[in-house]
């Protein structure tokens, strides 16, 4: 069907349409089965019939009404041909078919046919109407500071931001379709001379190889096309943020928007790239750096926090200090539980009040928030359910994987340490430490589009370290990342922006 | 790796998780007794009497601590025989304080110390001591009310004085270093019991194993001074009024009454630096050079300051003094055959050859004569002249 | 079978990275161990002999890569073949498959060790054995890459331990170290072939070598990793020297986790815990690159899918661990390997060079014969 669509021949031999109105109108209806939706609007003059058809719920009424049945009704001295009606009609897209299939296809488009009986063929203008809301805020990925814009569900309008972004002429944007059945639109964007070959083809032969009926979104999109689909890390962003997707294109990614998707995908992105949020490039670099740092650490701390507590009051009490000792030992002396028991109840508890709070309206769910942390969090520990130590823990290692940029980094993150607290409970240390070299291993074993997903620190690039693991200043970023492989490399001169002397 | 590969593994790996769950000891530290402190007597030939303090996270309890006495022939038995007595599991891996019994220690310790350092679960900064009277009386001092831990509050009363300078750290590392070494003998501080409280009263001075002799007071800053590189620490000297004539200031008009009869000076050592040296190989004469600088910080009596003449003259008489000190100490650390400075261990750094045993060092050791020099520097004399 | 290994493009990496491969490989469980074991002949000199013995190790090396440069792209395997014809030069790749196997062996069984003592006093033997087993299998799975990342972001994980290993040294009696150089010269031979258990593994640059990109600057970066792991041992060594004393030293098993007993954190009492944990870590990559380096002998020698190779392996290696009981047979078993290593990695390859050299040197000048007539 692809190929159908790209322009080649179909394998079905195709047909002509009746030239009679109403045979025509019953072959349509047959085709299309679409009940009352589908309108036919008939104009007669001297004895020549002329028929609109078009379906109700796509077209865009008083564009249909202005544009194209006044100026018909209006002009009484002409005769109803189709070049004349093509010449008459104040519409851009406009062409001539007589397919059926393809009329069938453009009404669904939510084109108007239009055809005077008797003629070989007839017009097709398009005047269809999407239901779009308007431009918002980033929900997902909401800032401080910088640009709030969001992309839609409308892909022209997602592609009318992102050329307004980057007016760069070698801004690419190739047109793609996935999906047997639903055909929707997908649009492969990069910067032509900077977007290296192997991106854009590995980009595009893939989702051209997609055999599927339907696709649900960029981020289904993304997990169709990634190559390991059992980790639980994801190999390609996806963002809502158009800033975003600009300043990837401007490092040399391959971008996909899909229709009717509010998410733009990019790759490759390795590991950090989930870590990094545009706050960082639009702050001071020291800030950015501090707070990429932060980022970073919260992460690894919201992974181990937990796990260390279980493995600590489990198996090493003697790495406690002994000012430690006391308050440790009391909180943990009213609890009937095992310690990996209460850590696991405890997580689950968060992880609970996290979905619920998601589920809920924005107002409920903060309720929920005070509701669960503090009434049943200090119900809990009264009761002698947990520990208060642990829920300080616990907290902090939830507010840590809250604090990735990126949701589904967070989630994973999340996930990660239910089975590193059950290691924890089991080997201690030592289960820990296993859970580390499995997922040092796993990630090396990962990709991103064919490039090492831990990049740049493995392979380790140096100048790459800038963009994505520290942030320096720009003047140090001549060069565009090279784990992207981009054609240019260059981002400006280094040597003009050398220092200058003192007294110069 | 294909997918079916992986899931294989992974499924392997759970189900080996799942079927070997629990196979290591749990030591869950709400279940445990921690014993903080341990105390041995020698209660009678053969026998050691060893006492321990538990630490315990009884909601329901009164008490945080709870003391056991048993008697056995090693320590391990001990500790069998003390689990026996508890309700909760007797672990060591909180131990932060040994009590010795000087009885026990002058027979000699290493046995018990040993066994210390066997267990992998006991570490290695674990303060030894001393104590006059029986272990098992400082053990049992608070036994009514049993409001602190004595294991904490025994740790905490000898890192500060550590941590003050004023002790040699008597951990269990400095104490097997100074065992093992063939030119260095170990040191320990002595506790006391007074007024229901325990107190640091001296140090006691090892032969190998064994406490042979006691310093009390001022001796032990000199030692200090000669075994570690000192940062600080305040030292008291009394000197005849006569010698510090012509510094005493006159007092005209002020009421300036003298308590005393002799004239005190309290120095805080800042910095001071020990060389021993090997001067002469065949008459084993060691020269012993220190460099303190030090801060007046009182006086008895008004002294004029103002002049350097009068700060160089403190100083000279000060450094004089402390010569005279420290040659004495050695003097009866030779007469008691220890060695804790490590003068052995600089008469076997120059010498080649083979090496000696503790055997020969020992005899050796008694012939060895000391050059003390002190260079004393008063570098500040507090806000006033 | 063809002597030169042709590997894909993608599969190369930078010489730059064997840096860490040579450095990864060489510290593993033997360092722990390392002052001890060299103490106990050349006495107070031991860091000396250590420092000797990394300086012998790069004159080797030096041996190795000279041999490596007369092939194009081959591995010990290959030039086994080349050097010695099909029967005698596999059946010499067989043997030194199984030096390698036993090696992987050693490594996880005295870490599984040192685990019991430390931590876990009765943690069946297998149970750890297994899991460290099936970390390697995973990650050599993944291939070369794989494992080049991990001895990479191994050796970066744990360039702290060094910094670590300064905090003894303030209770450092430097005493100890005089008089220099007091010890004759047989004891101090005996130290240097003492230190071969911890520092053998370079000699894996021979199964390597193929999968290196830049193959002219193999050398530099080879005896750069080299120096790296000198450094460090000679470090371990003096301080535990400094640290311990003479009867202290020669008690102890692991001097260096005896020594990081001292180091306490704020917030962890304990530090000797985490390093044991930790040096998992360390060991990782030897497991991989050992597992490796024999299992691609199934793909050199006889022709299977080295996949099969690793799990067979992995499996006796596992069973053998059940034959290991106490502490003693350990023991013996790893002076075994030691010896062997001593061999296999220090003499062989001199001796291999040698011949590849002289056979090399006699086609040159048979061929030149050939011309001139």
């Amino acid at each position: 069907m692809i190929k159908w669509l790209l322009g080649k021949k179909s394998q079905e031999p195709s047909k002509a349409h009746s030239f009679i109105i109403d045979e025509l109108k019953e072959q349509i209806k047959s085709e299309l089965k679409a009940g009352s939706d589908l309108t036919f609007r008939t104009l007669k003059k001297d004895k020549q019939e002329l028929v609109f058809c078009f379906m109700d719920s796509l077209v865009n009424k008083p564009s249909l009404d202005d544009f194209i049945i006044a100026p018909i009704q209006k002009n009484t001295q002409m005769e109803w041909t189709c070049e004349a009606i093509a010449q008459l009609l104040p519409i851009s897209d406009l062409s001539a078919v007589n397919q059926l299939n393809e009329v069938v296809t453009g009404i669904i488009e939510g084109k108007v046919y239009i055809y005077v009986e008797g003629h070989p063929y007839g017009l097709q203008a398009d005047v269809s109407k999407t239901v779009e809301r308007g431009i918002e805020k980033a929900e997902t990925e909401s800032l401080v500071y910088g640009p709030k814009i969001a992309f839609t569900e409308s892909l022209i309008g997602n592609i009318n931001i992102i050329r307004h972004n980057l007016n760069d002429l070698n801004l690419c944007m190739e047109d793609l379709t996935v999906g047997t059945r639903s055909k929707s639109k997908v649009k492969l964007i990069y910067i032509k001379d900077i977007a290296a070959e192997e991106h854009v083809n590995g980009f595009r032969d893939k989702i051209n190889q997609l055999e599927i009926d339907h696709v649900a979104g960029a981020t289904v999109l993304g997990q169709l096309i990634e190559n390991n689909s059992w980790t639980v890390f994801p190999q390609l962003v996806t963002t809502e943020l158009p800033d975003r997707v600009t300043i990837a294109l401007m490092r040399g990614k391959v971008v996909v928007l899909m229709d009717r998707s509010p998410d733009a995908l990019y790759g490759p992105t390795p590991f950090f790239t989930f870590f990094e949020s545009t706050e960082d490039v639009y702050m001071r670099w020291n800030m950015g750096l501090a707070l990429r740092f932060l980022r970073l650490q919260a992460a690894f701390l919201s992974v181990l926090l937990t796990p260390a507590y279980v493995a600590v009051l489990t198996f090493h009490y003697e790495v406690i200090p002994s000012a430690l000792l006391v308050s440790l030992g009391r909180s943990r002396a009213n609890v009937p539980f095992p310690p990996v028991f209460e850590a696991l109840l405890l997580e689950f508890f968060i992880e609970l009040l996290r979905e619920a709070g998601a589920r809920l309206p924005t107002k409920v769910g903060q309720t929920m928030g005070i509701v669960g942390g503090i009434v049943i969090g200090q119900a809990a520990v009264d009761a002698g359910f947990t520990s208060n130590i642990l829920i300080i823990i616990i907290a902090l290692s939830a507010l840590g994987s809250f604090t990735t940029p990126s949701y589904l980094m967070g989630t994973a993150i999340r996930m990660v340490r239910f089975p590193i607290i059950l290691l924890a409970g089991i080997w201690g240390g030592i289960g820990i430490m296993i859970a580390f070299c499995f997922f040092i291993i796993h990630l090396l074993k990962l990709d991103t589009m064919g490039g090492s997903y831990l990049s740049p620190v493995y392979p380790l690039r140096w100048k790459d370290l800038g963009y994505s693991f520290f942030r320096v200043p720009t003047q140090y970023l001549s060069k565009r990342p090279i784990t992207n492989h981009p054609m240019d490399v260059q981002r400006f001169s280094a040597q003009k922006a050398k220092k200058k002397d003192v007294d110069d | 790796m294909s997918n079916r590969l992986k899931w294989k593994m992974l499924s392997v790996l759970f189900s080996c998780v799942m079927l070997i769950s629990g196979c290591v000891e749990k030591k869950q530290l709400e279940k445990l007794g921690l014993s903080t402190a341990v105390g041995y007597d020698l209660e009678k030939e053969n026998h050691i009497r060893g006492t321990v303090v538990i630490h315990k996270f009884d909601p329901l309890a009164k008490n945080l601590t709870e003391i056991i006495t048993v008697e056995a022939n090693t320590s391990k038995t001990l500790r069998q025989k003390q689990n026996l007595e508890t309700d909760q599991k007797l672990v060591s891996g909180q131990l932060r304080c040994v009590i010795y019994s000087k009885e026990l220690a002058e027979r000699g310790i290493v046995q018990l110390v040993d066994a210390l350092d066997r267990d992998p679960t006991i570490g290695n900064t674990v303060y030894l001591t001393v104590t006059d009277g029986k272990a098992s009386t400082i053990m049992n001092m608070d036994k009514e009310n049993q409001k602190i831990d004595l294991g904490t509050y025994l740790y905490n009363l000898i890192k500060q004085n550590v941590e003050s300078e004023q002790l040699i750290l008597p951990t269990l590392f400095e104490f097997n270093h100074r065992y093992n070494d063939h030119g260095k003998d170990p040191v320990l501080p002595i506790l006391k019991l007074k007024n229901g409280n325990v107190i640091l009263s001296g140090v006691a001075l090892f032969q190998d194993d064994r406490a042979v002799a006691e310093l009390k007071g001022d001796n032990i800053f000199y030692l200090k001074i000669l075994s570690d590189k000192f940062k600080s620490g305040t030292h008291e000297m009394g000197f005849d009024r006569s010698k510090f004539k012509k510094l005493i200031m006159n007092q005209e008009g002020n009421a300036f009454r003298t308590v005393y009869k002799k004239l005190y000076l309290n120095i805080d050592n800042i910095r001071s630096h020990t060389k021993i040296k090997l001067v002469d190989k065949k008459n084993l004469r060691f020269k012993v050079a220190i460099k303190i600088q030090s801060r007046l910080l009182e006086a008895t009596e008004p002294l004029d300051l103002a002049k350097p003449a009068n700060i160089e003259y403190i100083e000279k008489v000060v450094g004089k003094e402390m010569e005279k000190e420290i040659k004495k100490l050695l003097i009866y650390f030779q007469k008691n055959k220890v060695d804790p400075i490590g003068i052995g261990n600089e008469y076997i750094a120059h010498n080649r050859g083979k090496m000696l045993t503790k055997k020969e060092w020992r005899d050796k050791y008694k012939d060895v004569k000391f050059d003390v020099h002190v260079q004393n520097t008063i570098v500040k004399s507090g806000v006033i002249d | 079978m063809k002597v030169n290994l042709h590997p894909k493009e993608s599969l190369l990496f930078n010489a730059f990275q064997l840096i860490f491969i040579i450095h990864s490989v060489q510290v593993g469980v033997g360092v722990v161990g390392l002052p001890k074991i060299v103490f106990l002949e050349a006495k107070h000199d031991a860091w000396i002999a250590v420092f000797f013995a990394g300086v012998l190790t790069s004159v080797i090396l030096w041996f190795i890569i000279m041999m490596l440069r007369q092939y194009d792209s081959a591995d010990l395997y290959g030039i086994h073949v080349d050097v010695f014809g099909k029967w005698l030069g596999n059946l010499l790749s067989f043997g030194y498959m199984i030096y390698l196997t036993a090696c992987f062996f050693v490594i996880f069984m005295n870490y599984t060790e040192i685990v019991q003592v430390w931590i876990f006093p009765n943690l069946p033997t297998w149970q750890l054995a297994f899991i460290l087993i099936l970390l390697a299998v995973y990650a050599v799975h993944g291939g070369i890459r794989v494992i080049v990342g991990v001895s990479f972001l191994s050796v970066m994980g744990t360039l702290w331990i060094i910094l670590v290993l300064f905090v003894p040294l303030r209770y450092a009696d430097f005493t100890h170290i005089f008089p220099i150089m007091n010890v004759d010269i047989k004891h101090m031979l005996k130290g240097i072939q003492r230190t071969s258990l911890s520092i053998m593994g370079f000699e894996l640059i021979m199964f390597v070598y193929p999968f290196v990109k830049e193959k002219h600057r193999t050398l530099l970066y080879v005896q750069i990793g080299n120096l790296f792991t000198t450094f460090t041992y000679t470090l371990v060594t003096f301080i535990s020297i400094v640290f311990f004393a003479e009867d202290g030293l020669r008690k102890v098993i692991w001097p260096v986790i005896s020594m990081l007993k001292i180091v306490r954190l704020p917030n962890l009492e304990r530090f000797e815990f985490i390093a044991v944990s930790f040096w998992m870590l360390v060991i990782l990559p030897n497991l991989c690159l050992y597992l490796w380096a024999s299992s691609k002998g199934f793909s050199r020698i006889i022709k299977r899918t080295q996949k099969m190779g690793i799990w067979i392996i992995a499996i006796v290696a596992f069973g053998a661990s059940f034959f290991i009981k106490a502490r003693y047979q350990m023991n013996i078993v790893t002076d075994l390997i030691a010896k062997a290593g001593f061999y296999a990695a220090f003499c062989y390859p001199v001796v291999l060079s040698i011949i590849v050299y002289l056979k090399k040197w006699l086609l040159r000048r048979k061929k030149s014969h050939v011309k001139s007539t």
